[in-house]
């Protein structure tokens, strides 16, 4: 299963809508990343590969701060 | 008023006044009290406005952006504090070269119609607070939606902040020349400057090139860009159109440059005139001659394409209504010839003459030919031409013959006495005399009579210095006769046997006319420096009143006040109703204004002219009307309502000018800044409104979403997860909460139904209470406490201070990264007898610039994270002005932010029971 677990990358800034998603999509077996800005969400697509990206529009795009 | 009579010391006489005709050639040429006030006003803003300079041209393309970018290069490397606030480059790579290395605000982006505009972010330099600013295209015209309409007025905003500003500008966007480039090149101008803006400019630089320059930069594309640079050549750079604009320029600046060393001039003193321009003055008075005079030295003028000066002197003599209104006449056809209009008020014109050339900087005078008898100007202290000639320096004084006319000239009019004198000081003569003559008869035996003759001299002088020239006269008359009669042999006779004692008798006649003349005079310019000293008054007395006023309606009220005051009259003032259609009466006025009067006043508003009583234009009206005239519009009239039966003098002509000038300016300048206001007001309001909007908008949906996404998803989750759901479901529903009960308070507060309950408060307590309720957004980060054991009980409403508490702690929490310590203090400050909460944290801080709006709703910091509506700081002063204390926000010393609530502490003994 593990093999094939699926990795779904989330960006937004609101940390309870990444909780949320996480809590539910973990529940649904798959991988969540999570970035709180566009920058960081960039750098994790990079490195997690991620089959899929939950992103808010318009994404606070400056430095991490959490 | 006029005549004070009463005893003046000698010697304060002898020092301070010289008689008039043994004045020496240069009297004291004091400054005119308007031109004083005017500059002593320019001068006060000046020290704390920034400086203005202008480069100027004549079109575009003639480098004045580059030349402004070098200048910039220059100061800075001079180490001057500049940014770049907005400069157009135009795509010249030359211009683009100089650019670098100056630091450069960035425009603003204002979204206008779905199309985004750039614009210089005048608040990002507000807040930079450089000590100069580049701010290209001074005349540009900003978005919708900007704080001002116009570029200018950003300019103007930065000057008052102190901040110098160097700034382009053509000639063509000049108000009162726009017209003028309209007709040379066709084109319409729409941005325009107006003149007085540009007037404020403290440096001009004329960037300058000939039109083959600027052709020949137009031809190597240096000029606009490509592709546009021939079709705009065909059109505005034609050959003939540049060398007219660039005439234009020229003469402008010369302008500009004249009027600032006039203006220098009227405040100093000065001897000479500079011949930096030529200046043509001429003297008018009454006489037909004069319009003559007006007529010959306007073509004088012309020819040399000089300006000119119509000067009428005010003696202390009163003139006849006729002639009244004939030197009215000359003045007004003055004025429509384009001459600027002087009325000074002094005895002796020649010195009055000269001392207004000096003031104004002209360098040739036009007096008529005198044709009075030799004998009248020789008593009179030489005649006018010669007495120019003598005290005139280094101006060319050109006397011109008048025509034979009808009318003779009253040349007994100037001596006749200036005011009738009292019948009191006829008796005071006649009591001294008598009583002078009755010592005499008894000391007459033992000094005889020639010693007689010096009592009664000495009488007629010490009489001189206390009544008028008409009773010093009849004491001359009547004791030289009481001489003769009483004590000069034969006795009770009138005849006289011996030589000596008609030679005598002759000599005293003359020096006790002589006497009697000289009072006269000194009397006269002390009267008129009293006018002249009551004008400054006057207009002192209304800038003051006018500067301690808080709004237009209290200045324009103290303003009439001042006005009924000086002119014993009734006052009123209308204004125009904003779109120039009608007049509107202020209601500071003194009486209403009749229907009759609303016409003329119409009249004089329409025409921007004098009408009504004491004109040419509805004398029968009662009022006096006076348009209050800026540029070329009208915005009012002042309407000075006087007694019946008095007149209006000149100088009080004068002071009612003044007096409209002053109002004018006062409402002009309030109609510009409410402008100003309602347009920053609007821009506020849309901003808030969007933030508003924006904010609840998003702060509601995130825990709507998450509400509403964790039910979907409770029916079908394991356990585990819908404990986890449960637990968002709750997060979600406290924001909610909190969220609807901030903008409750908010409301709360702002309807003034906030009303504290104070009680007896434990710290403690209201600290615990406090950092349970956000305990959860805590967590993250290292939290501590520092409250001392004994802090004492005090007074404080707890659920308000609780709510504070929280607010301060979820601020800490919510703007600043996760780890990194919050720190909460409170304590007792003796020795301001008041009571500190203090929450600290290691966040970002917060810039000086936002410590003040920090506290108004809707602002967030400006690193603020997402989330938050910008209402907890405002709600936290709202509670805690409400309690009367009072909250700081200040930096933390090795980083972070640091917010501090302050309530005000009594002992527990020293607070009644409630």
């Amino acid at each position: 299963m593990s093999a094939t677990k699926l990795t779904v990358l989330v960006i937004d800034d609101e940390v309870q809508i990444r909780r949320l998603l996480r809590i539910t999509l973990e529940a649904a077996g798959i991988n969540v990343v999570e970035a709180d800005t566009g920058r960081i969400g960039l750098e994790e697509a990079a490195r997690s590969h991620p089959d899929a990206v939950v992103l808010d529009l318009g994404p606070t795009w400056g430095a991490s701060r959490s | 008023m006029m005549d004070r009579g009463g005893a003046l010391p000698l010697g304060q006489l002898a020092h301070t006044r010289q008689p008039a005709t043994i004045k020496p050639a240069m009297t004291d040429h004091r400054p005119d009290p308007d031109a004083l006030l005017a500059s002593l006003n320019r001068e006060e803003q000046r020290a704390r406005r920034g400086k203005l300079k202008v480069f100027f041209g004549m079109c575009p393309g003639v480098g004045k952006t580059y030349a402004m970018l070098r200048s910039a290069q220059q100061e800075l490397h001079e180490g001057v504090d500049l940014v770049v606030g907005v400069v157009e480059t135009h795509g010249r790579t030359e211009t683009e070269a100089l650019l670098a290395g100056l630091p450069v605000i960035p425009r603003k982006e204002i979204e206008y119609k779905n199309i985004r505009i750039t614009e210089m972010d005048l608040e990002a330099i507000l807040a930079r607070k450089p000590r100069l600013v580049l701010v290209d295209e001074f005349a540009h015209t900003n978005a919708p939606g900007s704080r001002h309409p116009k570029r200018y007025q950003d300019v103007v905003e930065l000057l008052d902040a102190g901040i110098d500003v160097f700034t382009t500008l053509n000639v063509q966007h000049i108000e009162s020349r726009s017209d003028a480039v309209r007709q040379i090149t066709g084109a319409t101008v729409h941005e325009t400057v107006p003149d007085s803006v540009f007037g404020m400019a403290d440096q001009i630089e004329l960037v300058d090139i000939t039109p083959e320059a600027l052709r020949e930069r137009l031809r190597e594309g240096k000029v606009y860009m490509e592709g546009r640079a021939a079709a705009a050549a065909e059109n505005f750079f034609k050959d003939t159109h540049l060398t007219a604009l660039r005439e234009l320029a020229l003469r402008f600046v010369a302008e500009h440059v004249d009027k600032r060393l006039r203006e220098l001039r009227s405040v100093g003193t000065f001897k000479t005139v500079w011949r930096s321009g030529e200046r043509l003055l001429v003297a008018v008075g009454p006489s037909p001659s004069s319009t003559q005079l007006v007529r010959w030295t306007r073509r004088m003028a012309a020819s040399q394409g000089a300006s000119w000066i119509a000067v009428s002197v005010e003696s202390s003599a009163p003139l006849e209504p006729d002639s009244k209104r004939r030197l009215e006449k000359n003045l007004s056809l003055a004025r429509e010839l384009g001459a600027e209009i002087v009325v000074t008020h002094d005895d002796d014109v020649a010195d009055a003459l000269v001392r207004v050339a000096l003031q104004n900087n002209a360098t040739q005078i036009v007096v008529g030919k005198s044709r009075n008898p030799r004998w009248i100007d020789t008593l009179k202290g030489g005649n006018l031409v010669d007495r120019l000639l003598r005290i005139g320096g280094t101006i060319d004084i050109y006397v011109v013959p008048a025509e034979r006319s009808d009318q003779a000239e009253a040349t007994w009019v100037n001596w006749r006495p200036a005011a009738v004198s009292p019948a009191h000081e006829y008796a005071e003569v006649f009591g001294a005399l008598a009583a002078l003559t009755l010592a005499s008869w008894f000391i007459v035996p033992h000094s005889g009579y020639l010693s007689v003759g010096m009592f009664y001299l000495m009488a007629v002088i010490v009489l001189s210095l206390r009544v008028g020239p008409g009773p010093v006269f009849v004491a001359g008359v009547a004791s030289a006769l009481t001489w003769d009669y009483l004590f000069i042999p034969p006795l009770f006779t009138f005849r006289i046997d011996r030589f000596e004692d008609g030679l005598l008798f002759g000599t005293y006649f003359v020096v006790a006319f002589i006497a009697g003349q000289l009072t006269a005079r000194v009397r006269a310019q002390e009267r008129n420096e009293r006018m002249r000293e009551d004008r400054a008054t006057a207009l002192f007395h209304l800038t003051q009143a006018i500067s301690a006023a808080r709004t237009l309606d209290d200045a324009v009220f103290a303003a009439l006040r001042q006005a009924d005051k000086y002119f014993g009259a009734k006052t009123a003032l209308l204004l125009d109703d904003g779109n120039g259609s009608a007049l509107m009466p202020h209601f500071a006025g003194s009486f209403a204004i009749n229907e009759k009067e609303r016409g003329v006043a119409d009249w004089a508003w329409r025409n921007r002219k004098k009408a009504g009583r004491f004109t040419d234009t509805l004398p029968s009206a009662e009022g006096f009307h006076l348009p209050l005239v800026r540029e070329d519009t009208a915005i009012g009239v002042l309407v000075i309502k006087m007694p019946p039966d008095s007149v209006l003098t000149l100088a009080q002509r004068d002071l009612a000018e003044s007096f409209a000038n002053q109002l004018s300016q006062l409402v002009e300048r309030e109609q510009l800044r409410a402008a100003g206001e309602r347009e920053k007001l609007l821009a506020e309001s849309d901003k808030l409104h969007r933030t508003l909007l924006d904010g609840v908008s998003h702060e509601l949906k995130t825990p709507l979403a998450v509400l509403s996404a964790a039910v979907e998803n409770l029916a079908a989750a394991d356990n585990a997860t819908r404990a986890n759901l449960a637990e968002e479901i709750k997060t979600a529903t406290r924001r909610l909460n909190r969220l609807v009960n901030n903008l409750l308070d908010q409301t709360r507060l702002e309807s003034g139904a906030l009303k504290p309950r104070l009680d007896w408060c434990d710290g403690h307590d209201l600290v615990n209470a406090a950092v349970d309720g956000v305990s959860e957004h805590l967590a993250g980060h290292p939290f501590e406490i520092s409250i001392p054991r004994d802090l004492p009980l005090f007074r404080a409403d707890a659920a308000l201070m609780e709510q504070v508490i929280a607010n301060l702690l979820l601020n800490a929490a919510l703007h600043t990264p996760q780890e990194t310590a919050i720190f909460l203090a409170a304590g007792l400050d003796r020795s301001k007898s008041r009571i500190f909460f203090t929450v600290a944290d290691r966040g970002p801080g917060l810039p000086a610039a936002m410590r003040e709006r920090l506290f108004q709703k809707f602002q967030r910091g400006d690193a603020a994270r997402a989330g938050g509506l910008g209402l907890g700081l405002s709600i936290i002063r709202g509670f805690v002005t409400a309690q009367g204390g009072d909250v700081v926000a200040g930096e933390n010393p090795g980083g972070g932010a640091v917010l501090t609530v302050y309530l005000p502490y009594k002992a527990h003994g020293d607070v009644p029971e409630e």
